[in-house]
């Protein structure tokens, strides 16, 4: 939902002129990569007359987000940088003078290729033993020094010894030597391979338990012997298992990932361990987790006449519990007393100039709560600094706007200093800004990133930001931690970790309690046909569990996905998951132990609820936006409904309501009974023949 | 309580108004009885301030499946107590009706001891075993009332529970074989053993041979190497001695792993002991073989199935001002298309509408009847004839209302058939001149319409067992199946001839049922790509109630049940879409359009073997999810049911009433993705 300024600045400005078209060299462009070429671009009238644009923007369309890396515009100079083979769609947007400075627009194709190749690097073991499986791996690198990304031909000289399958696999299939070559493009490289008998007799393979819980994770041990029962070092079995489901009507499912098992379904598993020709397994009998719990809601605070966006909850000075809500689209932030959670009070509101107050938060000391600004009248947006020393009387100290004229989505407040994110510049960026005198912010420091880059949202634990970047991922950047030498005027990036979906939205650290590792999750936000403000919308996406225990190899281990609905804000503690999964609600989820695989379907969940109203602002239409867990309670804020507090029971759900009519609204039209004992004895007398 | 089991609504039987801030708090939790022993439960309902209030009226019943009409505990509704009859765990729901009838239930387990042993018999398949192999032990337990029990070698989560219940010990005799502290058995050296086990010191026993390993190597093919998600790849391991002679009838161990493409997926498969593997997530997967202390394995490339289509909305009929039931599209006697729709919990009304022109849906005509609920409709194949269902009649006399609708724009009742379906009709099947209408929930009537201004009762099907309940029923090439929520479908002959049977003698020949006890519709399926056939099994679950005038969470899903061979049906694949349940279906050239209720219509591409997860194999085509701000419950997906007819996909929604959408050739496009439709 955070890209919604920029978004409105591209859309609104596609306003197609039948009668002129845009004309650009761009048109049939073939770029190698790593070349920077000038576009030309200009404005062909129907009767044939050129007019120039009084400025043109240029963006690639791709992927989620339309800030593709693959080919970005460098403001500085104007021209385009191929940063990636394939055929990619450039979008000129030209400023028409003529027409009240209104824009349009025109996608052209530009197909970036490789340069051409120059060599084939491989590695591949000197010796291996029979029955096995060889690794190969390759890269081709071309002239301008970047790897081209294709499939090579490989041989074998001898395929009795070394075997090539349809898939490019080389397995050892008998002992002897071969020679393997790869072949690209005329490009020719080969090598000698050794192939030895197995020397593996037997494996002794241990299980670090034989009988766990669904989402419990088991190591593995293979020690491969010799005949005479020594050990042989430097080799490692290869783990597979089968499984049967207790459940007749479900089947067996479980993951083998780095010497770990986990089984999703209860049910009988095998675990197999096997080098060359030789194999052990061992049995693991795998329990349903059994961990879900009632969940009740205490009370809402309703707003129905409009969007909810953020919320916090904090202790106020008076030692209160309180509530910050914003809103869409009139700039409103709405103050909540929630120190009892079943008797929730809306008690004060601010207005800024603003459409959209998509972010809110609280200083530490709750005297201070920052609250940011896109689509102001004034096109001065920033963020707004409020006193709420007494949060039934908020005050506004001050407006910061420096370099954030543009829009302000994220905010985070850490030790007296405001990050705050201008989303949509190129190099996108956010700002540091210092409020020890809150009626006075400086501007002390600011981090950019890559050009072509966005970065939607940030968080702060201890002197550590983590930046949310759509495609680019998680930027962990020191502000004070020290483990970089960096401070609030000087950010330093420490790692970054991206993937595939591009779509990075939030990430909240969590130090696991239960095993002492340091995961980031990384949550996605998709919105598969795009966001109508006054339907319902789908959402997709999920959270991405990425294992940052050693920051210089991140590496993504689980996720919590729920099939047909889309993760957004969410909060971890005690090794629990508050999720605001949009229209799948609140999700509360067992991240204990050692997290591997597919968390949703291994029965991780604890609770679920639907936060909607059918009095909501879109009626039914639950879009959780975001939870917090605070002083035992779950609050979270709703878009279509506004604020509330759940309250997860010890009990475990009743079965007891399942296919009943629980409406009393209904009763008659069952049977025309007037109240329910008239019904059953409807039921219990005889039927009328 | 039999009755209650019947016909009402979506199969719902009882009301209760749900409160969080109140519990049922009864002396039934955790209890433990004997078979034979009755208790009289003291049940109240506790507020949120911990005061006590009490209940003007508790009821109890034993909950077995989704459906409550078990008699392992019985009720005495006089007296208020319940029995214990059969040993196990048991579900007891207990229901307090409060004050102004508000109701609140919760359910609460029951253990009813097993009796004293008397006999233990340990079995194998097999007894002879090669080193290297776990040895599957079956237990067979004779009580003292002479009931066995068997506990296979699977069902370990079972003999948990039995085994926690009772002292169980079991070892070998010598080292020949190890047996490890989660009971499992392991083949380790050649030889002649013997496994004891005990159990509450009744012992019993069994030899076992365990023999060297004459396989030297394995040589594992498959009918494939690269495939999509979904598809069914045959594996098949040949064992070969140390003269490289082929060994007959090896047991052959299969396992799988593998590595998504996705660095932010996981790899995800399922494989069989016959060597049959299939893939969910696309990766690099490693399929290994395993004879004793051998192995040998095979690597396989899944790739993404790319089923994908975009799928449209083309016309919608919005009925809004009650909830819509079941609906049928017909091509009516002019060569015009039409349907007819039923209506739910209000005023017996059917609508007609003129569907020629999908995009521009016209209701036609409406026919009201004494009746709550309009809850299915049917029109014979000639488009003549249209039969609708009616419950909750103010008369109490339900039955069915046989209508005229050769001018869809002016239909007219030609009679009323209610001779033995008074309690209320929930489903009907026209097939041949004939009705097939459930009554009261527990059996169906077969009525002859060949005059359809005077039907009579040709022949009726029950299954026979106390407590019997039935929801559905469909016909196809004379067999007629019936949906019986815990006793599974019945498959029943009434006019092929498989079994000799004919309408006024339908004749029972096949039956499957499962665990969850939800079964509410089945659809036969004869596969085009395989030639298998398939009964698709449809749960019907509201794990929390149905709430006629808001938001209803569902649950459940279709079971795909391989009966190819009528005698050993064989559950193999399910297609289950989370978080939403399954209702109404049709199958239509190797293709699945099903009503999800709050998961919308969805179009399923189930053509080749199918095998697992199929909603994880990427097999869904394409998705709907009808709904309308101005719907009966706003913006409230429900979709009812979906009929594929003339190239567009009809569907029944509770909310909105009746649309048509398309399934595109092109792919679905991502233009869209995160942008603002303003």
């Amino acid at each position: 939902m955070k890209k919604i300024t920029f978004l409105l600045l591209i859309i609104s400005s596609i306003s197609f002129a039948q009668t002129r078209t845009l004309e650009s060299n761009l048109e049939g462009l073939v770029l190698e990569v790593g070349d920077s070429f000038t576009p030309e671009t200009y404005v062909k009238n129907a009767d044939g007359s050129t007019g120039t644009c009084q400025a043109i923007i240029y963006y690639n369309k791709k992927g989620v987000f339309n800030v593709g890396g693959s080919i970005v515009q460098d403001p500085t100079t104007g021209n385009i940088l191929a940063n990636e083979p394939g055929d990619h769609e450039v979008v000129a947007v030209c400023l028409d003078p003529k027409n009240n400075g209104t824009r349009f627009s025109k996608t052209f194709l530009v197909s970036v290729k490789f340069s051409d190749p120059e060599s084939i690097v491989f590695d591949l073991q000197d010796e291996v033993y029979t029955g096995n499986y060889i690794p190969l791996s390759y890269s081709i690198e071309t002239k301008k020094g970047n790897s081209i990304d294709d499939v090579v031909n490989i041989s074998s000289s001898n395929p009795e010894i070394v075997s090539v399958d349809s898939n490019n696999l080389l397995k050892a299939m008998g002992k002897g030597k071969a020679n393997i070559s790869l072949e690209f493009h005329g490009l020719k490289v080969s090598k000698d391979i050794k192939v030895m008998d197995n020397p593996v007799n037997s494996i002794n393979i241990s299980v670090s338990k034989n009988s766990v819980k669904t989402g419990e994770v088991v190591k593995l041990k293979g020690i491969l012997l010799d005949k005479k029962g020594k050990e042989i070092k430097g080799v490692n079995p290869t783990f597979s298992f089968h499984g049967k489901s207790f459940d007749s009507s479900n089947s067996a499912s479980g993951l083998v990932m780095d010497n770990k098992f986990v089984a999703d379904i209860a049910g009988l598993y095998t675990v197999n361990a096997s080098f060359g020709n030789v194999s052990a397994s061992r049995k693991i009998k795998v329990l349903e987790r059994g961990v879900k719990r009632d969940i009740v809601q205490l009370d809402t605070g309703d707003v129905f006449d409009k969007h909810t966006s953020d919320a916090w909850f904090f202790e106020g000075v008076d030692g209160k519990d309180y509530g910050v809500s914003g809103t869409f689209f009139d700039g409103l932030a709405y103050f909540w007393d929630v120190t009892d959670p079943s008797n929730i009070t809306k008690i004060d509101s601010i207005k800024v100039n603003a459409r959209i107050v998509n972010d809110v938060k609280v200083s530490k000391d709750s005297k201070i709560c920052v609250i940011t600004k896109e689509g102001a009248s004034n096109r001065k947006n920033g963020f707004v600094v409020l006193d709420i020393s007494n949060p039934s009387d908020v005050k506004i100290l001050s407006e910061y706007t420096d370099g954030l004229t543009g829009g302000v989505h994220n905010v985070f407040i850490d030790n007296n200093h405001v990050y705050a994110l201008n989303a949509f510049g190129n190099p996108a960026k956010f700002e540091v800004v210092n409020i020890e005198d809150p009626k006075n912010p400086k501007g002390v420091g600011k981090f950019e990133l890559e050009l072509g880059s966005a970065i939607h949202d940030i968080w702060i634990e201890d002197g550590i930001a983590y930046t949310s970047n759509w495609k680019d991922g998680l930027y962990i950047i020191d502000v004070g931690n020290g483990i970089a030498g960096g401070s609030p005027s000087n950010p330093v990036a420490v790692a970054n970790y991206k993937y595939k979906t591009g779509a990075n939205h939030a990430a909240f650290p969590f130090k696991s309690k239960s095993t002492g590792k340091f995961y980031v999750i990384l949550g996605d936000e998709i919105f598969p046909d795009g966001v109508d403000f006054f339907a319902a919308n789908e959402t997709t996406g999920f959270l991405h569990f990425v294992d940052f225990t050693d920051l210089k190899k991140p590496k993504e281990v689980a996720r919590f996905e729920l099939p047909g609905y889309g993760s957004h804000n969410f909060w971890v503690e005690d090794d629990v998951v508050y999720a605001g999964m949009y229209n799948g609600g609140l999700r509360v989820i067992d991240v204990s132990g050692d997290l591997l695989g597919d968390l949703y379907k291994q029965g991780r969940e604890i609770a679920a609820f639907k936060t909607g109203s059918p009095n909501g602002f879109i009626p039914n239409n639950t879009m959780t936006w975001g939870s917090q867990y605070f002083k035992g309670n779950v609050f979270y804020s709703d878009f279509n409904a506004g604020i509330g507090a759940l309250k997860l029971l010890d009990s475990k759900p009743d079965n007891s309501n399942s296919n009943q009519v629980t409406s009393d609204k209904s009763f008659d039209s069952l049977f025309g009974a007037k109240n329910l004992l008239e019904f059953f004895e409807i039921l219990a007398s005889p039927p009328i023949e | 309580m039999k009755k209650i089991i019947s016909t009402l609504l979506f199969s719902c039987f009882i009301l209760t108004v749900y409160s969080q801030n109140k519990t049922i708090i009864s002396d039934l939790d955790g209890l433990t009885l004997n078979i034979g022993e009755t208790f009289t439960p003291n049940t109240y309902v506790s507020n949120s301030d911990g005061l006590k209030s009490n209940c003007s009226n508790i009821i109890y019943y034993n909950k077995r499946g989704v459906f409550s009409s078990a008699t392992s505990i019985s009720v005495d509704t006089e007296n208020g107590s319940i029995k214990a009859n059969d040993p196990g765990t048991h579900e007891v729901v207990a229901i307090c009706i409060g004050e102004g009838g508000k109701r609140h239930s919760r359910t609460f387990e029951v253990f009813v001891n097993y009796p004293k042993i008397k006999k233990v018999t340990l079995k194998l398949d097999d007894n002879s075993t090669y080193i290297g192999n776990y040895i599957p032990l079956i237990y067979e337990i004779t009580d003292e009332l002479d009931v066995t029990r068997t506990i296979d070698y699977w069902s370990t989560d079972i003999a948990s529970k039995y085994f926690s219940k009772v002292s169980f010990s079991i070892k070998a005799l010598n080292d020949k074989i190890n047996i490890d502290n989660s009971n499992n058995i392991l083949a380790v050296k050649n030889g002649v053993s013997t496994i004891e086990a005990d159990f509450d010191g009744i012992k019993g026993s069994i030899n076992v041979n365990v023999l060297k390993n004459p396989t030297s190597k394995i040589e594992l093919v498959s009918n494939n190497e690269n495939a999509k998600t979904g598809d069914v790849i045959q594996f098949k391991a040949l064992a070969y001695d140390k003269k490289g002679k082929v060994i007959e009838n090896m047991p052959v161990e299969f396992s799988f792993t593998g590595k998504s493409f996705d660095k932010s997926n996981t790899a995800s498969g399922l494989i069989l002991q016959d060597g049959r593997f299939v893939g969910d997530v696309a990766g690099k997967y490693i399929i290994s073989a395993r004879i004793g202390n051998i192995s040998a394995s095979k690597v396989v490339n899944i790739f993404k199935r790319n089923v994908k289509r975009e799928m449209n909305t083309v016309g919608t009929g919005l009925v809004n001002d009650k909830h819509t039931s079941d609906f049928w599209v017909f091509e009516g006697v002019d060569g015009n298309d039409y349907a007819v729709t039923g209506t739910w919990g209000a005023d017996g009304t059917s609508y007609f509408w003129d569907v020629t022109e999908p995009s521009n849906i016209k209701k036609i005509d409406s026919v009201q009847v004494d009746a709550r609920t309009v809850n299915d409709v049917k029109v014979s194949s000639d488009g003549k004839i249209c039969v609708i269902s009616r419950e909750g009649a103010s008369n109490r006399k339900n039955g069915i209302i046989i209508i005229d609708v050769s001018n869809p724009y002016d239909v007219s009742i030609i009679s009323e058939y209610t001779k033995n379906l008074t309690g209320g009709v929930h489903n009907i099947f026209i097939y041949q001149n004939h009705v097939y209408a459930l009554s009261n929930g527990e059996r169906y009537y077969i009525i002859n319409i060949e005059d359809p201004k005077n039907p009579y009762e040709v022949g009726m099907f029950e299954i026979g067992k106390e407590g019997q309940s039935i929801h559905d029923v469909w016909i196809e090439n004379g067999i007629a199946y019936s949906s019986n929520w815990r006793d599974g479908v019945y498959l029943v002959d009434v006019g092929n001839g498989i079994v000799g049977g004919s309408p006024s003698n339908p004749v029972a020949f096949g039956n499957y049922s499962y665990a969850s006890g939800a079964h509410h519709a089945t659809y036969p399926f004869k596969s085009k790509s395989t030639g298998k056939f398939y009964t698709v099994l449809g749960d019907e679950i509201f794990p929390k109630g149905v709430n006629a005038n808001g938001p209803s969470e569902t649950a459940g899903f279709l079971h795909f049940v391989d009966f190819t061979d009528l005698n050993n049906p064989k559950e193999v694949a399910r297609y289950e879409v989370p978080s939403h349940g399954s209702h109404n279906y049709w199958i239509e050239d190797d293709i699945l359009y099903v009503a999800m209720y709050t998961g919308g219509v969805r179009v399923v591409d189930i053509s080749g073997d199918l095998l697992g997860d199929l909603y994880k194999q990427d097999r869904e085509i394409g998705y709907i999810l009808p709904s309308s701000p101005n719907g009966y419950i706003p913006n409230d997906t429900m979709v009812w049911g979906a009929q594929l007819y003339k190239g567009h996909v009809f569907y029944s929604d509770f909310n909105t009433g009746i649309g048509a959408a398309k399934v595109e050739s092109i792919k679905p496009d991502n233009s869209k993705a995160n942008k603002h439709l303003d």
